[in-house]
């Protein structure tokens, strides 16, 4: 019966409508959260599955070098399956057109465990391939074939090579992902690189020994002889994949905007909840009457909230899958094309976002319904004892503390971004608040335009609502904004900003008898060049004879990776020495270190660092900190010795030179000329980068979207609890000779005042984090305000205006006749 | 009668709703002429239809049929807008329940159709007028603050202020506890007498009543004169 009684109820009331923004809110929480958690459960579950594929193997040798022979026979006699690859950012020639190419050299084992699909013939299948691209061939990415416009059979130049385009490649799944690999794919077979003359000294080699076999075996296998400094293993739970690490991050922040959405729909549930509540104190009432129990008018809201809920979430999880779809189309080439469906878990975490809120948020509204008492009938005056405030709010915080644990699967970070978040959020209101009140006691008494009056009494006189509404959409758009001005101006500003003619071609791996030959080149094709330093990659080991391993330092970047030093005494332009005394640097065994650096690691001048480099140790002694300007285009270190410490070590040359947009052939001429030289065009390397930032800031602001929805959702709520008052005003300014245009222009005024001023305060955090990110952390002069301060207050007041006008349509439009008969609206 | 000689003219109004498929006539044909200055009570049973009556004649609602000519102008035709701008040219009501506006103050309250009306002494006619009510010392109190005498006493105030020639009055002390009730109605009748305005006045209270010049009884639809 209480069911039955509860559909019919439901049912008449989303009839009415009075339901219509709970179902919203619900539903966009419901989607947005979904939305989230397939994406992101699928992408975890194809890297779980699929990290032996990507990896390519059951475990990797890594290393810098040719890994030493004794590895490969080591496996074999423990009855494990070897292959070979290497991998090295170059360019790839064709005619006049050249690309950046990440190649990947590989043996006639590759590949163990990847899965390599190929198209040998144009517009065919791709077929899955057992075995690399053979001799004189290449396979490459469509991408690489767009850039250069060739085709397949077409030949192109690597280093001193030419190979024949044989096949495109569709899915190599030991890709990887990093910085060289966001270039496009060119396969090659291992033996084509000694005659290519690109690994020489120098270059950016990553040499990968793919072993597949027992478990046992491996583990023997990898102790069989220790690692040298530059290599390391590789395995399935290797945490440091690059892919995964990105994807992660983008996942975080695609799981804090949904939260926020969450957040802000809970927000326009409790409204709406309790609005709903206290116009149902009647029916309930009346319900007594007529003989339902306490229990039983509580069973019939309780079930009326669980069914709306159900159906909400209903339609909310059909709508996640198009929103999902619609990120991984986004995200297309940034993660893998064929995912895994979504496990169980996810349309459940996705289901219990709309329950808890509806739990949380609706519920503690809905519960003094049942104790209406009966008398109100006839005393309507008689409303029951709402829940107590603590109880209401301890509600809805472990329901969103519960939310974001599910969403995290961390206890420790839901608590801590709820306080801090929450602490953050308080303390703005706190301030915006104050300023409302301020600015009420400034006004008061003053003669302004009575449409003004208006708008300013609404906005004031509810000021708690107006501060937490101003927020909500500030908020909103200011990572709008941020995430905006990352995606399009960043890189150009920074562009924008390097001097005329900085340069725009590294030229690396030149071997120490090419230098004069190539600087002569460079001078008769009249490109301006930097100078030529030396570069040894090796790696710290020992700060103060202290491993750095033991040293609190030993997870920074720097530590577990070549760095690439170099030798000089003459202090180059884009540096500053902030302590210590450059003219050291001309005695022996000293080194100047970048000031950055020198504060994660703990050093400080007198320090003493050894280092290990092709296979040799040295130590110097830091005896000056340099600040870097490391946008200014030319060679910079990290490390740089005085010229006696690494003049034994073989060493290659990098340089940085600048070629006009009009003179790109100079630049293929050079390529071919000194096909073991790697010359990165760094226009390319900064589109490729921001390609990729596009992508993945275009996801994130789909889901703030989501966010804008909800905030535009609490407005409404919030609107909608006051529209009885507002009913009432409007009548009465009408009985009194208003004009429906007052009012409107009243309203109007109200939420342009809204839009704006959440706009321009969303502007001014916006400037001051853009700001703060150029000044402070990429040292670029920022560029200032732009036109977006003109269109975007009156965009916001525009989007906050159309629903709000909408929805308060009857306060203008309704008869004053109502004020006369005791307002029922 | 000289239309020039009545504040309010009503000829054969008819008005009925429709509550599903009934059709339910509250008004009948009914005419009722009321000379500037004249004192008016309309009395009736509860649910006769008196506060509709008071609705059609302030331009507040349409009727079906009839004629209704406020201070000289035909509202039969006009837009709402066009009868607000008639209500904000000399039309003042007080309302049974007060219907002040709860975001202002006193002051602000009374303030607001001059305002409406553009006048730029507002402040200081509303000032004026609080204290003749006898609120001066209450003006920045908000409706909440205030008793309900005080209240019906700010929305006469507010009913004064736009000097109106013609005040429609609800059952102005029906909220209110006898005492308090008498002391709003003496001033009222005090304040209509020294503007000279005119005084249509809804009630089912015989001894308010007593007090207009002339009342009439609503009755099936009809009004009839009443001694």
């Amino acid at each position: 019966m209480i069911i039955r009684m509860a559909w019919r109820l439901l049912w008449r009331e989303a009839r009415s409508g009075e339901l219509t923004l709970i179902f919203m809110a619900l539903l966009l929480a419901v989607t947005s959260t979904t939305a989230i958690a397939l994406f992101s459960s699928r992408l975890e579950l194809a890297m779980q599955h699929r990290s032996s594929e990507l990896l390519g193997a059951d475990v990797r040798l890594h290393s810098t070098t040719e890994p030493e022979p004794e590895w490969q026979q080591n496996a074999q006699t423990l009855g494990l399956n070897s292959a070979r690859t290497l991998s090295f950012p170059s360019v790839a020639l064709f005619g006049d057109e050249m690309s950046l190419a990440a190649i990947k050299a590989v043996d006639e084992h590759y590949p163990l465990r990847s899965v390599l699909r190929v198209t040998t013939v144009a517009g065919a299948e791709a077929q899955q391939m057992n075995h690399g691209p053979a001799r004189g061939e290449a396979w490459v990415e469509p991408r690489l074939l767009a850039l250069l416009g060739a085709k397949l059979g077409d030949q192109v130049e690597v280093g001193s090579l030419t190979l024949t385009l044989s096949g495109e490649i569709a899915e190599e799944s030991d890709r990887g992902g990093n910085f060289y690999s966001l270039s496009p794919r060119l396969m090659m077979h291992w033996d084509d690189i000694a005659g290519s003359g690109l690994t020489g000294p120098g270059a950016r080699l990553n040499y990968r020994l793919l072993i597949t076999g027992e478990a046992s075996a491996i583990e023997r296998w990898q102790q069989s002889q220790p690692l040298a400094v530059n290599q390391r293993f590789e395995s399935l739970d290797d945490g440091n994949q690059a892919v995964a690490r990105n994807l992660n991050r983008a996942r975080q922040y695609l799981g804090i905007a949904a939260l926020l959405a969450v957040v802000l729909a809970s927000v326009a549930v409790a409204i709406s909840a309790q609005r709903y509540a206290s116009r149902h104190f009647d029916i309930s009432a009346l319900m007594r009457t007529f003989g339902l129990q306490q229990n039983q008018v509580w069973g019939i809201y309780a079930s009326q909230l669980l069914l709306l809920g159900l159906v909400a979430t209903l339609a909310g999880l059909l709508l996640a899958l198009g929103l999902q779809a619609l990120l991984l189309q986004l995200l297309q080439g940034l993660v893998p094309d064929d995912l895994p469906a979504a496990p169980v878990t996810a349309w459940l975490l996705g289901m219990s976002s709309g329950l808890l809120t509806l739990l949380g948020f609706a519920l503690p509204y809905l519960m003094p319904l049942s104790r209406v008492a009966p008398l109100r009938v006839l005393r309507r005056d008689l409303a029951p004892v709402p829940l107590a405030g603590w109880l209401i709010t301890s509600l809805a915080l472990a329901a969103l503390t519960l939310l974001l644990w599910l969403f995290t699967g961390d206890a420790l970070i839901s608590v801590g971004t709820l306080l801090g978040g929450g602490l953050l959020l308080l303390l703005m209101l706190a301030l915006l608040l104050l300023a409302i009140r301020a600015l009420r006691h400034l006004l008061a008494g003053r003669a302004l335009p009575l449409s003004l009056r208006f708008a300013w009494l609404h906005i004031s006189r509810h000021s708690r609502q107006s501060a937490g509404q101003i927020l909500a959409f500030s908020l909103t758009m200011m990572v709008m904004l941020v995430i905006a001005a990352l995606r399009n101006d960043l890189l150009a500003d920074w562009q924008a900003n390097l001097p005329e003619k900085a340069p725009n071609v590294f030229a690396i791996n030149i071997q120490p008898y090419q230098q004069q030959a190539f600087a002569a080149s460079l001078a008769d094709a009249g490109l301006q060049h930097e100078k030529l330093y030396p570069m040894v990659p090796g790696r710290l080991l020992r700060i103060n004879d202290v491993s750095v391993q033991e040293l609190q330092v030993a997870d920074d970047p720097a530590i577990n990776r070549d760095l690439a030093l170099t030798a000089d005494d003459q202090l180059p332009a884009s540096n500053r020495v902030i302590a210590g005394d450059w003219a050291l640097q001309q005695q022996a065994g000293q080194v100047s270190i970048e000031q950055r650096l020198a504060k994660r690691l703990g050093v400080g001048l007198g320090d003493r660092l050894t280092f290990s480099a092709g296979g040799v140790e040295f130590s110097a002694v830091v005896s000056s900190l340099r600040e870097v300007d490391w946008g200014a285009m030319t060679p910079n270190f990290y490390m740089m010795f005085s010229p006696d410490v690494l003049a034994a070590l073989p060493a290659s040359y990098l340089t940085s030179f600048y070629v006009p947009t009009d003179k790109q052939a100079l630049l293929t001429e050079l390529i071919r000329a000194y096909p073991g030289i790697t010359m990165l065009d760094m226009q390319a390397v900064i589109a490729q980068i921001q390609g990729v930032l596009q992508q993945v800031t275009l996801a994130i602001e789909l889901i703030l979207v989501f966010v804008l929805c909800a905030a535009v959702m609490v407005m409404l709520a919030s609107l909608l609890a006051g529209l009885s008052e507002r009913l009432r005003e409007g009548a009465i300014v009408r009985t009194l000779g208003g004009s429906r245009g007052l009012l409107r222009r009243g309203q109007r005024l109200e939420f342009m005042l809204l839009g704006a001023v959440s706009a321009l305060l969303a502007l001014a955090g916006a400037e001051l984090v853009t700001w703060a990110l150029y000044r402070q952390v990429l040292d670029l002069p920022y560029a200032g305000p732009g036109w977006v301060w003109l269109w975007l207050p009156p965009f916001a007041a525009l989007l906050l205006a159309l629903p709000g006008l909408w929805l308060l349509r009857r306060t203008v439009n309704v008869s004053p006749l109502m004020v006369l008969r005791g307002l029922n609206d | 009668m000289d239309a020039s000689a009545c504040a309010l003219q009503i000829n054969n109004l008819t008005h009925s709703v429709t509550t599903g498929s009934q059709q339910l006539t509250i008004l009948n044909k009914l005419s009722i002429d009321i000379k500037h200055g004249d004192s008016v009570a309309v009395v009736g049973a509860s649910g006769s239809g008196k506060s509709t009556l008071l609705g059609i004649m302030a331009g507040l609602d349409r009727a079906t049929a009839g004629d209704v000519l406020l201070l000289g102008e035909n509202l039969t035709t006009m837009s709402e807008d066009q009868r607000a701008a008639v209500r904000a040219r000399g039309v003042s009501f007080v309302f049974q329940n007060f219907q002040l506006l709860p975001g202002l103050t006193a002051l602000e309250n009374v303030m607001l159709p001059l305002e409406i009306r553009a006048r730029k002494d507002a402040r200081q006619q509303a000032q004026t007028l609080l204290q003749q009510v006898g609120l001066q010392g209450r003006t920045d109190h908000y409706p909440a603050q205030l008793s309900g005498g005080e209240q019906q006493r700010v929305a006469i105030a507010r009913a004064f202020a736009g000097q109106p020639k013609i005040l429609f009055a609800d059952e102005p002390t029906g909220n209110l506890d006898r005492a308090t009730g008498a002391q709003i109605e003496d001033l009222l009748f005090q304040l209509n007498r020294d503007a000279g305005t005119t005084l249509v006045l809804v009630t089912h209270d015989e001894r308010l009543a007593d007090r207009c010049a002339r009342r009439v009884r609503m009755q099936d639809g009809h009004l009839q004169e009443a001694s």
